[in-house]
């Protein structure tokens, strides 16, 4: 149990890579907080900063508030989960699980009941005298992450341990962790580029790029408000569709135009934009998910027009790639509708829901501190 | 159905085939002559032709005979030469896999200051041919007053020393850095992580080095020689066969030299023979993904 202080944390590798730049992170205890990122982002080095086993170019690291920068991985009370598994090959699975405990001093009846609770909770009681070479891929991950959770840390930090799992394990292990971050109340801080597990685990997610943090909020905060068109597109799947536009201002109302066509804005948006000022004409990028787009059969309208490319049929939706005006964007639609390829669809937005931001700076023009 | 070779194909295999023999035979041809003549009495081995397996000289008929080898065993020289042997090897290999593979941890895998320039000049401690070191260390040993063995078991850590620590450095390099971060997460500390962690997975890499250290600590013939000049009690095996008087005055033994040559190389063949089994490769295999 510890809360976390990451005040201005900077990385830069001997060979002048500067992975992580000034992030500042507060992590309180009993938080799950997810680290997502695209692949190269700094994640894994954030990580391992916070593990002891990077050293902090610039910026310090508190745990529990004492200051850690120069204390030792072994000295810091932590559990890891490597991205790579990194278990110890001579040893069997139980070994590599009780290894931490072991050197710990633990009485041996104590460490073989919790390496066995925690492989049940694994399902990996059937592998307990063997070697990791023996195992499969995701049997080496669940063992990974065995050795973390039969330890009983300050801090959990697990680097992609779902990543080699197929998805029906993927969604069991899942939910397993989030019922041990409830049973052990301890800090987590899990990193992923799966942005669903961010969503659905984390209380707090923190989306880095480029070794910058964009955005630290809670998975909802996330999905409506995000602070730029990075974020807006790194979350939600399929992507949120972004399209070129111009914003005009008539009578009160502001419209936003794009190539096939226009909308305009409620005035509940309008009144979260007014205070930005030179609106008219200017260049924008408007935002749409997927989801809040939908299509109906065109019957002699001249704007919002589309023609329909592909169609995806999942089942439970369809997603519809439309050509509009030269703008591809994707609805995600109900599989009862009787759309099919090179039908002229009719474009609706929900309005309420659109995202713009700045063309240039990228920044949000709706996002709001505390909403 | 059977595959019709080309010609180039044949030749290639007959060419190939013909490499190994030649090198098999230039290999095994010294040990099975010493063999060969071992097993010969003292007119057999002047016979000419020599013989290529042991004739009595008047009928030609295969007459190998023991006698050599039980000289040889009754010989308290020798004897005391294998023991003296087994003491000096055994030491010196040991002194140097420990050394070795503690020095080799620290240069493969921590960081410090003058890595670089420590490796080169471990190596360079090897270039120096043995004869200009040997007045230096003599001097060394004669100051310190060091007994015979003990010198002996010191001076061989200059070649094998160099040796294990640079081969095992570089097994302990290709050792993935993972390994070590996950014990220092579980609570190792650097020494626990030497201990149980890197150390059994070079367990290969420790046999191979070790087998070729105590090779050549048994064989080797020069420090040996000049280091016992003065303590006939301590000469090691293949100085002890050099000093052979033999059982007949003025007359070289060589029928027991041979004996007693090919008998030293009976432990090495076991030693190989009981640890080829643990050599290995893949040890790590599971260790990390891809
Ligand atoms: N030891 C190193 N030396 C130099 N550069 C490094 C080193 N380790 C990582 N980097 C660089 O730092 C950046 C961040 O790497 P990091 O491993 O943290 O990415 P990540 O977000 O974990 O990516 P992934 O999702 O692919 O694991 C990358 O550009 C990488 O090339
Ligand atoms: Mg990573």
């Amino acid at each position: 149990m510890a809360s976390l202080d990451l005040v201005k944390l900077n990385k830069i590798f001997p060979n002048g890579t500067h992975a992580v730049k000034d992030v500042s992170l507060k992590i309180e205890d009993k938080e799950f907080v997810v680290l997502v990122g695209p692949s190269g982002c700094g994640k894994s080095t954030v990580l391992r900063m916070i593990a002891g086993l990077e050293e902090i170019t610039a910026g310090e690291l508190y745990i529990d508030g004492e200051h850690v920068n120069d204390v030792s991985p072994k000295d810091r009370d932590i559990a890891m989960v490597f991205q790579n598994y990194a278990l110890y090959p001579h040893m069997s699975i139980f070994d590599n699980m009780g290894f931490g405990l072991k050197l710990r001093r633990m009485p041996k009846n104590q460490i073989k009941e919790k390496v066995e609770t925690a492989a049940k909770i694994l399902g990996l009681q059937e592998f307990l005298d063997r070697k990791p070479k023996q195992l499969s891929g995701g049997q080496r991950q669940r063992e990974a992450l065995g050795r973390a959770i039969v330890r009983d840390p300050k801090v959990f930090l697990m680097d992609e341990p779902l990543s080699n799992l197929d998805a029906k394990l993927r969604v069991q292990t899942r939910a397993e962790l989030s019922k041990l971050h409830l049973r052990l109340e301890t800090t987590f801080i899990y990193v992923t580029h799966d942005q669903i597990e961010a969503m659905t685990m984390g209380t707090h997610i923190v989306v880095l790029n480029d070794g910058i943090v964009q955005q630290v909020a809670d998975p909802f905060t996330l999905y409506k408000f995000p602070v730029n068109q990075f974020v807006a597109g790194f979350i939600g799947s399929p992507q949120m569709n972004f399209v070129d536009a111009k914003l005009t201002e008539a009578n009160g109302t502001i419209s936003v135009g794009f190539k096939g066509g226009s909308i305009d804005l409620t005035p509940e948006l309008s009144a979260r934009l007014k205070d930005n000022d030179r609106l008219s004409a200017r260049e924008v990028t408007l935002g749409v998910r997927p989801e809040h787009l939908d299509v109906s059969h065109a019957k002699g309208d001249d704007e919002n027009i589309a023609i329909v490319e592909v169609t995806e049929l999942l089942g439970s939706e369809t997603h519809l790639f439309l050509n509009l005006e030269g703008d591809t964007v994707v609805a995600r639609v109900d599989p009862l509708k009787n759309i099919r390829v090179h039908d002229k669809v009719k474009v609706h937005f929900e309005v309420e829901y659109v995202h713009l931001s700045d063309r240039e700076s990228k920044a949000s023009l709706l996002y709001e501190e505390n909403t | 159905m059977k595959k019709s070779l080309k010609p180039y194909d044949i030749l290639k295999r007959v060419g190939f085939n013909f490499m190994i023999i030649f090198v098999l035979l230039y290999l095994l041809f010294p040990f099975y002559w010493a063999v060969n003549s071992s097993l010969k009495t003292e007119s057999q081995l002047f016979m000419t032709p020599a013989t290529a397996v042991p004739r009595d000289p008047a009928t030609l008929e295969f007459s190998p005979t023991l006698q050599n080898y039980s000289v040889v065993l009754r010989d308290g020289q020798f004897l005391r030469g294998l023991a003296n042997s087994t003491i000096v090897a055994t030491a010196s290999t040991s002194l140097a896999l420990i050394a070795g593979s503690f020095a080799a941890f620290a240069l493969g895998k921590l960081r410090f200051r003058g890595r670089r320039p420590a490796l080169y000049l471990i190596l360079a401690m090897t270039m120096f041919p043995q004869v200009t070191v040997l007045t230096g260390l003599y001097a060394v040993i004669t100051v310190l007053g060091l007994s015979a063995i003990v010198s002996m078991i010191f001076s061989y850590l200059l070649f094998t020393l160099p040796f294990t620590t640079w081969v095992l450095t570089s097994f302990f390099k290709g050792l993935p850095n993972e390994l070590m971060e996950s014990a220092q997460v579980d609570g190792a500390t650097p020494f626990q992580t030497f201990r149980r962690i890197l150390l059994p997975l070079t367990a290969p890499a420790l046999v191979t080095t070790g087998l070729l250290a105590f090779i050549a600590a048994w064989n080797e013939y020069l420090f040996a020689l000049t280091f016992t000049a003065i303590e006939p009690g301590s000469r090691t095996v293949p100085v002890a066969i050099a000093f052979f008087t033999g059982a007949v005055a003025h007359q070289e033994p060589f029928g027991e030299i041979m004996a007693a040559a090919s008998l030293v190389t009976i432990p090495l063949v076991v030693l190989v023979l009981i640890f080829q089994r643990r050599i290995v490769a893949g040890l790590t295999s599971g260790a990390i993904k891809g």
